[in-house]
């Protein structure tokens, strides 16, 4: 694989890959950083949708502040 | 083994990345434990970047009853974001709720679950429990998050819940269990009837590989699974053999075969199906991709004639890297002895190949 995909797939992993995936063309590589990429994608926005959808169940007049509660930044 | 267990790590990435399996498998082509450590660090980089709104969350459920943090979780959060809280909860309190939720909506969770805070909670699950959750995901056929958590399950609870479990289960789980030094273990708490009764579901649902994978990891319980395979039919174990033979799984059965008695050993080579030229072929050129020589002679040893001309003929004709890999074994693991009357019966081209090469022929001269 080449520096390019190896560094993308670190980036994905948020750690250099171990030494064996040295040798992964980079058709494979490619499409393991892309693989992990939506899996994070997917676990981050399922934990929002669930988050959201339990909002719904806080009485109308209290949701925004249990969400800017919840979702404030920092 | 590396064959079975890389199978078993792809399986597991895949279901982390939800994706495909076949996808993967390239990575058959990779050193296993280079995949084993890269699914750990896959489950980091899903894991370790849960959003702060999180403990938030958690932070509020540790201020109520754990009745109400239940109701809550079951009701309003759903399974994935109470999984993901339970990995943000001291694993004591997280185990104090997952007690008041019913056994569907947990294992419905545990799939979402961080696979490095199973153990934290399952130390402190009721047995109970344990047993209802373990019994609906063997009913959902969700075998990889069972091999997740069966390693940490405690004697007692495995003791209530491994009757209960169908044979393909066990061996499927097994087969994918993230602690396999656990597994000689819970096989050992199994009788020898209920082993033989696992041979019988490999063979009668197409879990050979499986069953193999299982039995390797054993540990000190290999030399019993051996010994009560070779006590199977002998239609069992042709299939046990072709199988092997199919997907080139010889380095998983020899080691195993290994452990036979003389007895068992003989009543094993003298199988109709290991007078299969394309059977033997096979076994030795596994035996040249994998080096177990020092596996396979002892079973040569015992072989009908017929059969180990073939083996003689196949070896014989292996190329001169392969014939040189072959003698240096037979020297290092000092299987002179074992070789030399399958070296008698080759002809006298492979025969004089053979004991010119450096690593045998000439030290022997």
């Amino acid at each position: 694989m080449s520096a390019e995909e190896l560094a993308a797939l670190r980036v994905e992993l948020g750690t250099p890959p171990p030494v064996g995936f040295d040798s992964l063309d980079g058709t494979h590589a490619r499409s393991l950083a892309q693989a992990l990429r939506r899996a994070r994608r997917r676990r981050a926005s399922g934990l929002n949708e669930a988050v959201e959808d339990a909002l719904t169940l806080v009485p109308a007049l209290t949701r925004e502040p249990v969400r800017r509660m919840f979702f404030r930044q920092g | 083994m590396d064959t079975l267990r890389g199978r078993a790590e792809t399986l597991k990435l895949a279901r982390l990345l939800d994706v495909e399996p076949q996808q993967l498998a390239f990575l058959g082509e990779l050193p296993v434990d280079d995949v084993r450590l890269f699914r750990e660090r896959v489950v980091a980089a899903l894991f370790d970047d849960d959003p702060a709104l999180l403990d938030r969350i958690a932070a509020v459920t540790r201020l109520l009853p754990a009745g109400v943090a239940a109701g809550i979780a079951q009701k309003a959060l759903g399974p994935r974001l109470a999984a993901a809280l339970a990995g943000c909860l001291d694993p004591a309190r997280a185990a104090d709720i997952i007690d008041r939720l019913p056994a569907c909506f947990t294992a419905r969770c545990c799939h979402h679950v961080d696979p490095r805070r199973i153990a934290g909670i399952m130390g402190r699950l009721d047995d109970d429990i344990v047993v209802r959750v373990a019994l609906v995901l063997a009913e959902r056929g969700d075998h990889l998050t069972m091999g997740r958590f069966v390693g940490h399950l405690r004697d007692s609870a495995l003791k209530s819940v491994l009757p209960r479990l169908d044979g393909p289960t066990l061996l499927r789980t097994g087969f994918v269990i993230d602690h396999p030094e656990r597994l000689g273990h819970i096989v050992a708490l199994l009788d020898d009837e209920r082993v033989s009764s696992l041979i019988v579901a490999a063979d009668d649902h197409g879990l050979w590989p499986e069953a193999l994978g299982v039995a390797g990891m054993a540990g000190q319980q290999r030399a019993r699974i051996a010994s009560l395979t070779a006590a199977q039919p002998e239609a069992r174990l042709d299939s046990l053999i072709r199988v092997t033979a199919e997907q080139d799984l010889w380095e998983s059965l020899l080691p195993l075969v290994s452990l036979l008695s003389e007895d068992e050993l003989r009543a094993v080579a003298a199988l109709p199906v290991l007078r299969d030229p394309a059977v033997l072929g096979g076994l030795v050129r596994g035996v040249v991709a994998t080096g177990l020589w020092a596996y396979l002679l002892p079973v040569v040893r015992v072989l009908p004639p017929s059969a180990r001309r073939v083996v003689a003929r196949v070896a014989g004709a292996l190329d001169d890297a392969d014939l040189d890999a072959l003698a240096r074994g037979v020297d290092e693991k000092g299987l002179r002895e074992l070789v030399r009357p399958l070296i008698e019966l080759m002809d006298d081209t492979a025969r004089r190949r053979l004991l010119a090469l450096p690593a045998f022929g000439a030290r022997r001269r």
